[in-house]
């Protein structure tokens, strides 16, 4: 199933969420995307100073610790500051957040593949 | 007739003879009603006290006899005059009141300064008067001899004044058991009446009560609230329109919340006397609605979690089954898919609920063309089998400022009605118009139409809610009010048009804007 990766674009998912975690790999990696995932703050960081991502997929709220503290830290480092960060939420607040956060788009919970994947292809090809 | 046309004469004293009734030789009427020295007639004076409407009498002392009545005993009585001359007083008093009688009769007829009394009196006409009487002593050499009286029929006045005893202590019952704080404001701004409960909720200072300026007492109240300036404003908008009902909740620094009710007091004729206000402390109910409202948000922010793993999931699942050209599973999953997105709508409708009732729904406003931006909606949130419904008919593309993740939320709303509502005749007609101050967009389908009676309910919560059937979901009848409630935040209008069995057109209007994003 899974197209050919002719891009070698990386995409960064985080989502404390598993079966989310999962879904959305298959969905991007089925789009062509290599996908790495990170369940909390920390994995985060680790994959960001590892895996230089082309874009990041980011839950807005976190178990150990907000979206907004990653998108911040992403934004704040020189090397990642110009990464493309798209939030997605369950929240129906995460549209406004989105907003203040002056990330580069926001995504619904629960939200259409075909949504998730022309999202990804808009921002990561910047 | 004028006492100044009088002819002139000039009698210092007169006799009531002549009356009818009585033969004083010695009243001195002119002293009574200090007219000495005026230029009137005996006839004025007999004329004057027997067309009087209140009963002039003289007694004599100490035996308290009437030795003289005018006429206006007998009209006022119903009894006889003439039977009563040469009788006591007291014998007319009602018998509760004798002894009360013959201490006021005595201390008037004896005093210097008399004072005004009143006393139930016998009476032919009803149970008993109540007469109120004015007494002077007519007295030779510092003794008594008598005395000269008015007696004024006050009957009515005092059933006046016990039924306004009455409504006082009713109304003053019925404040103390409320458990509102009440406090009433006469038309001049004067504090006219409040309850113990308004005292305590308040805790107002009872320095600040006793002024009774209603001015005082509510700069006293703002200094409690967090928000004093705007309950200031709002009280001062409230004496600028009489007619005006107004409610709203006051936030306290010490965190409780009470909610206020206002009304003027108004008379049948449509005169203002002032102005009532009522005050409920409802901390522990805004408390039990925001757990309830916490716990409704909370929930379903959970539920989304594995709704967006499920919908995922299945279109993973229905993609695949696609590629591999296997349709035996299409069926099962075009159903699950049917359900998934009913199971997403109830969810978000729920959450939008929320947000409404605590305030929470912010609008991210941004210039655009209506007409175009309703089109592009339809063309990308609708699948290409369902767009084939709907003749999108944009007779003008008005500019308005709004939030177009609401809007588009609005018409999806109104779309999914039509179609659900509509399945023998599948046209749906989207109209996008104007008139000289809105943009006004309509929706209409042919369908089974909404009777009268329930599209007067249509926009309310709850509206449409049914049990769930083979074919749907439950419904919580939430879309419409959530609809009409995002419109009406655009300072817009909804409405609805229907006939059963012809179809329904539902409409919103928005407020054109000529400003451009730039």
């Amino acid at each position: 199933m899974r197209q050919e990766n002719i891009n070698n674009k990386l995409v960064l998912v985080v989502d404390d969420d598993t079966s989310i975690l999962e879904v959305i790999r298959i969905i991007l990696e089925d789009g062509g995307y290599e996908v790495h995932t990170a369940k909390d703050i920390n994995e985060a960081k680790n994959k960001l100073s590892t895996c230089s991502p082309n874009l990041v997929l980011l839950d807005i709220w976190l178990s150990g610790g907000d979206g907004g503290k990653i998108a911040e830290m992403v934004r704040g480092n020189r090397k990642t500051c110009s990464i493309p960060i798209i939030m997605i939420s369950a929240h129906n607040d995460g549209r406004a957040i989105a907003l203040k956060s002056k990330v580069d788009g926001f995504l619904a919970k629960p939200f259409d593949m075909n949504d998730l994947l022309s999202v990804v292809k808009k921002h990561i090809s910047h | 007739m004028n006492l100044n046309d009088a002819k002139i004469h000039k009698p210092k004293t007169f006799s009531l003879n002549g009356s009818g009734h009585s033969e004083i030789s010695d009243l001195n009427v002119s002293d009574l009603y200090g007219w000495r020295g005026r230029d009137v007639t005996d006839n004025l004076y007999k004329q004057l006290v027997e067309k009087s409407p209140d009963i002039i009498f003289a007694l004599s002392y100490p035996d308290l006899k009437f030795t003289f009545l005018n006429r206006a005993f007998e009209k006022i009585t119903g009894m006889k005059t003439a039977a009563w001359l040469g009788k006591s007083i007291v014998d007319i008093v009602y018998p509760e009141d004798v002894s009360l009688a013959h201490e006021k009769l005595k201390e008037n007829l004896n005093s210097k300064k008399p004072k005004n009394f009143w006393l139930r009196v016998r009476s032919h006409k009803k149970n008993f008067l109540v007469l109120e009487f004015q007494l002077v002593p007519k007295s030779t050499s510092a003794k008594t001899e008598g005395g000269v009286g008015v007696a004024r029929d006050i009957t009515r006045r005092k059933e006046w004044e016990n039924n306004l005893k009455f409504q006082r202590s009713l109304l003053r019952a019925q404040s103390e058991a409320s458990i509102d704080g009440i406090f009433v404001v006469s038309r001049d701004k004067e504090a006219i009446l409040y309850n113990n409960h308004f005292v305590e909720m308040w805790q107002v200072n009872g320095r600040v009560l006793k002024t009774h300026s209603e001015d005082l007492i509510m700069k006293h109240l703002s200094g409690k609230l967090k928000k004093p300036r705007e309950f200031l404003r709002t009280i001062s908008e409230s004496y600028k329109n009489t007619s005006k009902k107004s409610h709203d909740e006051l936030e306290l620094n010490d965190g409780r919340i009470f909610s206020r009710y206002s009304a003027p007091l108004a008379g049948g004729d449509g005169s203002n006397y002032g102005r009532i206000w009522f005050f409920r402390d409802i901390t522990e109910q805004k408390g039990d609605e925001r757990k309830k409202d916490d716990f409704v948000a909370i929930a379903s922010h959970e539920l989304k979690t594995p709704i967006t793993s499920l919908k995922a999931f299945t279109q993973v699942l229905t993609k695949r089954q696609e590629k591999s050209g296997d349709k035996s599973m299409e069926f099962f999953l075009g159903r699950m898919t049917t359900q998934i997105n009913n199971l997403t709508e109830l969810v978000t409708d729920l959450l939008d609920v929320t947000r409404l009732r605590t305030g929470k729904m912010d609008l991210n406003c941004e210039y655009f063309n209506l007409g175009d931006f309703l089109n592009q909606s339809v063309e990308l949130s609708i699948n290409p089998d369902t767009k084939q419904r709907i003749k999108f008919d944009v007779e003008s593309n008005p500019r308005v400022r709004a939030d177009k993740h609401r809007l588009r939320q609005v018409l999806m709303n109104l779309l999914s009605n039509a179609f659900k509502y509509s399945k023998a005749n599948p046209k749906v007609i989207v109209r996008v118009g104007a008139t000289s101050k809105e943009a006004v967009v309509s929706v209409k389908d042919f369908g089974t139409g909404i009777e009268a009676g329930k599209l007067k309910k249509i926009f309310e919560p709850f509206s449409q809610f049914r049990k769930v059937d083979a074919d749907n979901m439950p419904s919580l009848g939430l879309g419409l009010y959530i609809s009409s409630e995002i419109i009406k935040r655009h300072n817009g209008r909804i409405w609805a048009k229907s006939q059963p069995h012809r179809g329904s057109t539902f409409y919103f209007s928005l407020p054109k804007s000529n400003i451009s994003n730039n």
